[in-house]
């Protein structure tokens, strides 16, 4: 089980973390969606998924649920993005090139972004990250080609700077910091 | 044979790694760079260059409290549970499988999914010999 959790933990964190843009919040539904595993295993149906696949799914529901809590609750206008997000334009003129490119994807509509994280990220197979998002895998394609263009269109002017910053920056960078 | 504008759409969705690719389009599109060096160039060195971009937005690793957090919280959730609740559940399961009581032989990657799937179920670490021994003294 500690094996299970080591592999799957990261995928969940870092699924929940893109879609809800808070790494508290992506915590607590990592450690909710093991406790409805822990509840549910015996519902989990062979063939239909792997269990991975399904654990995961479990994991993107709790932050559907997350997120369409926050949309029921009236914010002021003109607030409309997740604690600590930052808008692009503003990131790069404040030259935070990390920060930007995260911004850029937090525009991403929310399936865009959840094909993103599941196979450029977390390296998925487009028919497990199909089977995951419960959408054809024709679909996936289509939802990832958007979402490259768009980040292409919105970041590749500034893509020698942000290269720049990922070759010479690692060491101030570190997958340890706080997203 | 991939023509252009599959290729382009192949690269524009998943990047410019062939590892990325989908394995069952791979083949077809490494034979199209190999044919036309001309054409594949520029489209994935643009999305070579976004495929760099991306790396800065990775996201972080959980912290190493977190997994510990979590198996507490499932032994504080699961210490109460009656026997004929674990037993319930891995007949559930099993059923689901059609395993039987014994179990079956199952390889690769449903093997291992089913052991994970019966150690949750069981509310025991993982470990398929003991949780089939489980089973089989549920049918005696």
């Amino acid at each position: 089980m500690q094996a299970f959790i080591a592999r799957t933990l990261p995928k969940i964190t870092g699924v929940a973390w893109r879609l809800l843009g808070d790494k508290g919040e992506a915590e607590d539904v990592a450690q909710e969606t093991y406790l409805k595993v822990w509840r549910n295993a015996g519902k989990w149906t062979p063939g239909a998924a792997r269990f991975d696949s399904w654990v995961i799914r479990i994991a993107i529901n709790l932050c559907y649920d997350r997120l369409r809590k926050r949309r029921e609750v009236s914010l002021p206008e003109g607030f409309d993005r997740a604690d600590g997000e930052v808008g692009a334009d503003a990131a790069l003129a404040g030259q935070d090139s990390r920060q930007a490119v995260r911004a850029a994807i937090a525009r991403l509509p929310e399936r865009q972004r959840l094909a993103l994280e599941l196979c450029h990220f977390q390296e998925l197979g487009n028919i497990e990250a199909a089977a995951i998002m419960e959408v054809s895998v024709d679909a996936i394609e289509s939802l990832l080609g958007r979402a490259r263009r768009a980040l292409r269109d919105r970041l590749m002017d500034e893509a020698g700077e942000l290269i720049g910053t990922l070759a010479s920056g690692r060491s101030d960078m570190g997958r340890g910091d706080t997203p | 044979m991939m023509d252009s504008a599959e290729f382009t759409g192949l690269v524009a969705a998943f990047g410019a790694d062939p590892q990325r690719w989908p394995p069952e389009d791979r083949m077809r599109a490494l034979a199209f760079v190999n044919a036309h060096p001309d054409i594949v160039g520029d489209v994935q060195a643009v999305a070579a260059r976004l495929d760099a971009v991306l790396e800065l937005a990775r996201a972080d690793a959980p912290s190493a409290a977190l997994a510990s957090r979590i198996l507490a919280a499932g032994e504080a959730q699961t210490r109460f549970a009656p026997s004929w609740a674990r037993l319930a559940a891995v007949l559930a399961l099993s059923a689901g499988l059609g395993l039987g009581w014994g179990g079956a032989s199952l390889g690769g990657g449903a093997q291992g999914d089913t052991a994970y799937a019966l150690a949750f179920s069981s509310f025991a670490e993982p470990g398929y010999d003991e949780l089939a021994d489980f089973i089989d003294e549920g049918a005696r």
